[in-house]
């Protein structure tokens, strides 16, 4: 074996994989060629130099508490949407009837809670926290009202028909940044989207229909509800506090908000938290469109935009 | 140990059994993925440039994979590179970057099977240099590689990762991800020759 053919051992020893080990012809070449010799040992040497000086990084104890609490409150989010379906399925009964508020009163301990941790300071506070009232009944009646408008599809006519042209275009205009994420992987096709906003701010709505026709999903970006949540409304923090709708009898629509700098974003559709919270991850990667006058110190999102 | 997907059903008497059903999966997700948790924390600080993002990225990637828990099989790969891929993804597609960012460097290693920079000539990396004396200055030299030689090179030394597993890992081709070793370990060692020579470092302590 020669020196060109033995190069593709180096690595696979100085890793120590055992079927190289017993290649014979590799070995006895490495023995008799201190140059090859010379380089597995180098490779050797930098991977140990590698574990010492990188190698002793542990995590410390408040990030696995943090990372703990939050397995805690995801599994409080899935325990509060499953109950929504079997509800509409089977006959309440005193059992449970008791597990939804105690769900609801546990994830709303656990928002609380979680801001005590230390290390977490109000801008990286990652909750979940169930809320009734106000904002959540008026996007349900936004997203209700846009659905059921007779006639137009929900679509302002002077708007682009691509969602990267809608998020341009509205955030433009709207001066903020409007979001119009691609949904397909999750079933949801593009109806239309107009300026409507909820609770009387000024906002986008881009509404999404599911592929079966039978669904439709609603995401709202609007200036910030002030009237929800601890995070200064400059500070950077993103996807960290979410605001969910609690279960309500007879209620079918879920709504998500979180906060976003000067912004809110909220999506409303007839689908279980969970399942909500997993398309607002999708919304979230997607991106954001920021009007020409509004600067932010992160790197700006790329648009999606339709295939 | 083999875990296959989890399946639940729901049951229709009442939300007790969903109650012990969830935290079957969280015991198990617990079992299965918080063990790794110090992996995907250090590698969360290559990619993240502070502690805060770091650990941001940490608990996003923890609260995914749960998410995605009873869809996830434990085959080949194990728990530990799921969940860096998670972490990989997420810090990619969070800050907005392609996911697959093409480096001017980044040749398929597959058309250098010799292992050298293609042309026939001895690597640089033959001139060896003495790791055991450059601690800090490794530390350093590692924080400058670009994100990718400095992932690949670090999932490679410090978890221990087949190539194959960093492929699945950094979402590349296999070729790439030695290329990328390779590229990582050359830059090493040419910044941390020229320390030596600046400190004036005896030549004889390079073989």
């Amino acid at each position: 074996m020669n020196c060109p053919s033995f190069h593709k051992y180096i690595v696979a020893l100085a890793d120590v994989q055992t079927e190289v080990r017993e290649n014979g012809e590799a070995l006895e070449h490495l023995n008799r060629c201190p140059s090859c010799a010379r380089r597995v040992a180098d490779l050797t040497g930098l991977k140990a130099a590698l574990v010492r000086v990188h190698g002793e990084v542990r995590a410390p104890q408040h990030l696995r508490d943090r990372v703990l609490s939050s397995l805690e409150a995801t599994q409080a989010g899935f325990a509060q949407a499953e109950s929504e379906p079997l509800r509409r399925k089977v006959a309440t009964g005193p059992r449970y009837r008791l597990m939804v508020p105690v769900a609801i009163a546990a994830a709303l301990l656990l928002a609380v809670s979680l801001s005590w941790f230390p290390g977490m300071g109000e801008t990286r506070a990652g909750t979940i926290t169930v809320v009734t009232g106000g904002v959540v009944a008026d996007a349900r009646e936004q997203h209700r009202r846009c659905v059921s408008r007779p006639g137009a599809d929900h679509h302002d006519a002077s708007l682009p028909r691509d969602l990267a042209g809608i998020a341009q275009r509205l955030s433009s205009d709207l001066r903020l940044a409007v979001i119009a994420p691609d949904l397909r992987m999750h079933g949801f096709a593009l109806v239309g989207a107009d300026r409507c906003g909820i609770l009387g701010l000024r906002g986008a709505h881009v509404l999404y229909r599911s592929d079966s026709g039978g669904d439709a999903l609603s995401v709202f970006s609007v200036s910030r509800i002030t009237t929800l949540g601890s995070v200064a409304p400059d500070s950077a923090s993103v996807r960290h506090e979410y605001y969910v709708s609690a279960d309500e009898p007879g209620e079918a629509l879920s709504v998500v908000l979180w906060h976003d700098g000067p912004q809110s974003y909220v999506v409303c559709g007839d689908r279980p938290t969970n399942a909500l919270l997993d398309v607002v991850d999708e919304v979230q990667v997607a991106g954001v469109t920021q009007p020409d006058s509004l600067t932010r110190p992160t790197d700006l999102l790329a648009l999606c935009s339709t295939k | 140990m083999f875990l296959k997907s989890a399946d639940e059903p729901l049951r229709s008497n009442g939300g007790v059994e969903q109650c012990q059903a969830h935290t079957s999966i969280k015991t198990r997700f617990e079992a299965v993925a918080v063990p790794h948790l110090d992996a995907v924390h250090r590698m969360a600080c290559t990619l993240s440039r502070n502690r805060a993002d770091a650990d941001d990225l940490v608990q996003e990637t923890f609260v995914r994979a749960f998410r995605a828990f009873e869809r996830f099989e434990l085959r080949e790969y194990g728990a530990r590179p799921w969940l860096l891929k998670i972490l990989h993804n997420v810090f990619y597609t969070t800050k907005g970057r392609r996911r697959r960012e093409l480096l001017l460097e980044d040749v398929d290693f597959d058309r250098f099977p010799d292992g050298g920079n293609g042309n026939g000539t001895e690597a640089a990396s033959a001139e060896t240099v003495n790791w055991d004396d450059f601690d800090e200055e490794l530390k350093i030299a590692v924080s400058q590689l670009q994100p990718e030689y400095r992932v690949a090179l670090l999932l490679w030394a410090i978890e221990g990762l087949s190539y194959k597993e960093i492929a699945e890992v950094c979402d590349c081709a296999l070729g790439t991800v030695m290329s990328r070793l390779y590229r990582a370990r050359q830059v090493l060692g040419k910044q941390l020759r020229e320390y030596a020579q600046e400190r004036k470092l005896s030549t004889e302590r390079f073989t």
